[in-house]
């Protein structure tokens, strides 16, 4: 009994349910579990919010690494203030909405079409401070560098006498 | 007979790999640069660091070819062409390293030979929060690579060398745009700065329509026609096209992949005035006639599949993904995992013939070349005609290139064993991919795409892949982007230096 509600619990025709969070790396390679159906995602807003029309296109980082683009209408994407990049951490956002493995208004694109999207963690800033170590192995070369491009011309010189 | 390496000889190679190295340590400058622009204070010592080990190579190199006598032969421009290939990826790769988006120093050296053989393939880490000058570095290996980098030192740094066109051909260009070859070099550099000013700023008008602000849109535009133009498809964002959701950019990017495959000799004929070579040019002809092949297999697999509803929706999905594998660029606009899964193996054995074929000889891209596709299907016409001709019939073939040219046994020699070459590669990577665990036609395409310098992929690069397939993919990358024979001539020079023993 255990075993076959096991195996109906993930077989691969079973509705979704759209509180259940998916790892965006399984809507990238599992598309034809998830296509057309209600999803929801969990993730990093990287990069540009890029406005299109009637909407704006957001990139979700989840953490697995995947990306995926969500499309969101309106001014949806308003929410979304900070966005990750060697700067900063992105805000941690919930995305819910339709996802296509094969979108057709979107030119065959696989994204999420969102609904609703919620900032679960504002953005921060990453602290890139400047290692000692590495300030005095430069610093160090330099030195290596300047004194064999020295001692080169020296030998040249005396060789050319 | 390969005679016994001199002390002379290893002065010869050690020098002219030195000038090398220095003229690549230049490089770094661009990068700190940008890091100064804009603001990112920590990567810069990565790239001091980088240039002092790069140029006391180089020095270190110039010390020991001293008092070298005589003129470079072919074993000599062989050598160092592969010897600096393979050095220039070790020192490059320490910004990577010390960036800490990489897991191993295997995998920086991985991504800096896929940049500068301008394959595109990565293994790099949170892609997306990685800084400017990284990125930068990352393009500009991947430019520099396209037009090659002794290309770049005899063309700006070396000046009158004896035995240039032997290093020059040994990099894989064998076609002069002019007579002498250190202006054609600079010729070369010359055109791909002028498509560098005007295809950075046709991206960044569609960028900055599309929705994106200053100055990203500018960096973007830029590193995007680096990787599009060097047919590297190096990507600032770890979703590639993906990541700008938008078919005017993915347009433009089509145009500048083209540009950048055509053979630099075709370029300049056509800006000397001479347009119809467009039509006439044997590589021109030859890669009309591939990619139209390979684009109705495409298109027959992607119905089969079923993945598109709308014909106008497949076209554009099949024909820029095609044009991006036969220019041997790489940039997807599908998810790796999907191309096996959703759009199946017929369609990935398009993809993997039309990256088979490559771009034009004298360019940017990689694979077999248009030049040597053309000279084999004209070979084979020939012998077909000769077959069924009396035996006493007299005839001549000649191929368009420029001028025309009567195709001469030699010819057909010369492409049919480079293309074997090729071919061996990317079967020995496929047999190498499927005991490593992967499906036979997924590892072969990943084989093809590292070799011919492609940088499509199936899901198989990765971090996590293992070691052996990724020692194997930088030599595949190496090997493919010098056209085999410096590989050889680096081999006969190691067999040379065993012999004096």
């Amino acid at each position: 009994m255990r075993l076959l509600i096991l195996i109906v619990g993930v077989h691969p025709l079973m509705p979704l349910n759209a509180e259940d969070l998916i790892p965006i790396a399984d809507l990238v390679n599992k598309g034809r579990r998830y296509d057309q159906q209600k999803v929801s995602i969990e993730g990093e807003a990287v990069g540009d919010i890029m406005v299109r029309g009637n909407g704006s296109w957001v990139n979700v980082l989840g953490p697995d690494g995947a990306v995926i683009g969500v499309f969101c209408p309106g001014d949806l994407a308003g929410q979304v203030r900070r966005l990750g990049d060697y700067f900063h951490r992105g805000d941690m956002i919930r995305v819910s909405g339709t996802m296509y493995r094969f979108s057709p208004l979107f030119g065959g694109e696989t994204c999420i079409v969102a609904d609703g999207i919620s900032v679960l963690n504002a953005g921060t800033t990453i602290a890139h401070p400047l290692a000692p170590l590495r300030i005095m192995v430069s610093i160090a070369t330099a030195i290596g560098s300047i004194t064999s491009v020295l001692l080169y011309r020296r030998v040249i010189r005396r060789e050319e006498r | 007979m390969i005679p016994s390496a001199s002390a002379n000889d290893f002065r010869l190679i050690s020098s002219h790999t030195g000038k090398i190295l220095c003229g690549i340590a230049l490089l770094f400058a661009i990068p700190i640069v940008t890091a100064l622009f804009c603001g990112e204070w920590s990567p810069i010592p990565d790239f001091i660091i980088g240039f002092n080990a790069c140029l006391m190579s180089g020095i270190l190199f110039l010390a020991l070819g001293r008092g070298s006598r005589g003129q470079l032969r072919w074993i000599h421009s062989m050598a160092i062409a592969a010897f600096s290939w393979f050095l220039a990826t070790i020192l490059c790769a320490i910004p990577h390293c010390l960036s800490g988006h990489f897991a191993s120093y295997l995998d920086c050296m991985f991504d800096v030979m896929s940049g500068f053989t301008t394959t595109g393939l990565i293994l790099i880490l949170d892609l997306d929060h990685v800084s400017h000058a990284l990125n930068m570095w990352r393009h500009l290996l991947t430019y520099v690579g396209g037009q090659g980098m002794i290309v770049l030192v005899l063309g700006f740094i070396m000046r009158g060398t004896a035995g240039a066109y032997m290093m020059y051909v040994g990099e894989g260009k064998d076609e002069r745009l002019l007579p002498n070859v250190i202006h054609t070099s600079r010729a070369i550099w010359m055109i791909s700065i002028i498509y560098l000013v005007l295809g950075t700023a046709a991206l960044w008008i569609v960028l900055a329509r599309e929705g994106m602000a200053f100055p990203r849109t500018f960096l973007h535009a830029l590193w995007l026609f680096m990787g599009a133009w060097s047919t590297g498809g190096f990507a600032p964002q770890s979703q590639g096209m993906l990541y700008y959701h938008s078919y005017p950019v993915e347009l433009a990017t089509l145009v500048i992949m083209l540009l950048g495959s055509f053979n630099f000799i075709l370029h300049y004929a056509v800006w000397s005035g001479n347009a119809k070579e467009m039509f006439r040019n044997i590589e021109i002809r030859s890669f009309t006639v591939t990619a139209s092949l390979t684009f109705v297999v495409l298109v027959i697999a992607l119905i089969i599949s079923g993945a598109y509803a709308s014909p106008l929706t497949l076209f554009r999905r099949a024909s820029y993904l095609l044009i991006s594998g036969h220019t041997t660029t790489g940039y997807m606009q599908v998810y790796a995992n999907q191309l096996v899964m959703d759009w199946g193996e017929l369609a990935t054995i398009a993809l993997t013939l039309a990256m088979v074929f490559g771009a034009s000889a004298c360019s940017t891209g990689g694979g077999i070349k248009g030049l040597r596709v053309g000279i084999l299907a004209k070979g084979l016409y020939h012998e077909i005609k000769r077959i069924s001709s009396s035996e006493d019939a007299c005839f001549v073939t000649t191929f368009h290139h420029i001028r025309d040219i009567i195709l001469t046994e030699q010819h057909v020699k010369m492409a049919g064993l480079i293309a074997l070459c090729y071919l061996a590669v990317h079967f020995a990577g496929a047999v190498l991919g499927s005991l490593c665990g992967y499906p036979f036609v997924s590892a072969l395409f990943e084989s093809v795409s590292a070799c011919s310098n492609t940088g499509l992929s199936c899901g198989i690069t990765a971090s996590g892949m293992p070691v052996a397939l990724k020692i194997y993919y930088i030599f595949a990358m190496w090997a493919g982007r010098l056209e085999f024979i410096s590989l050889f001539g680096l081999a006969a020079f190691a067999i040379s230096v065993f012999k004096g023993r």
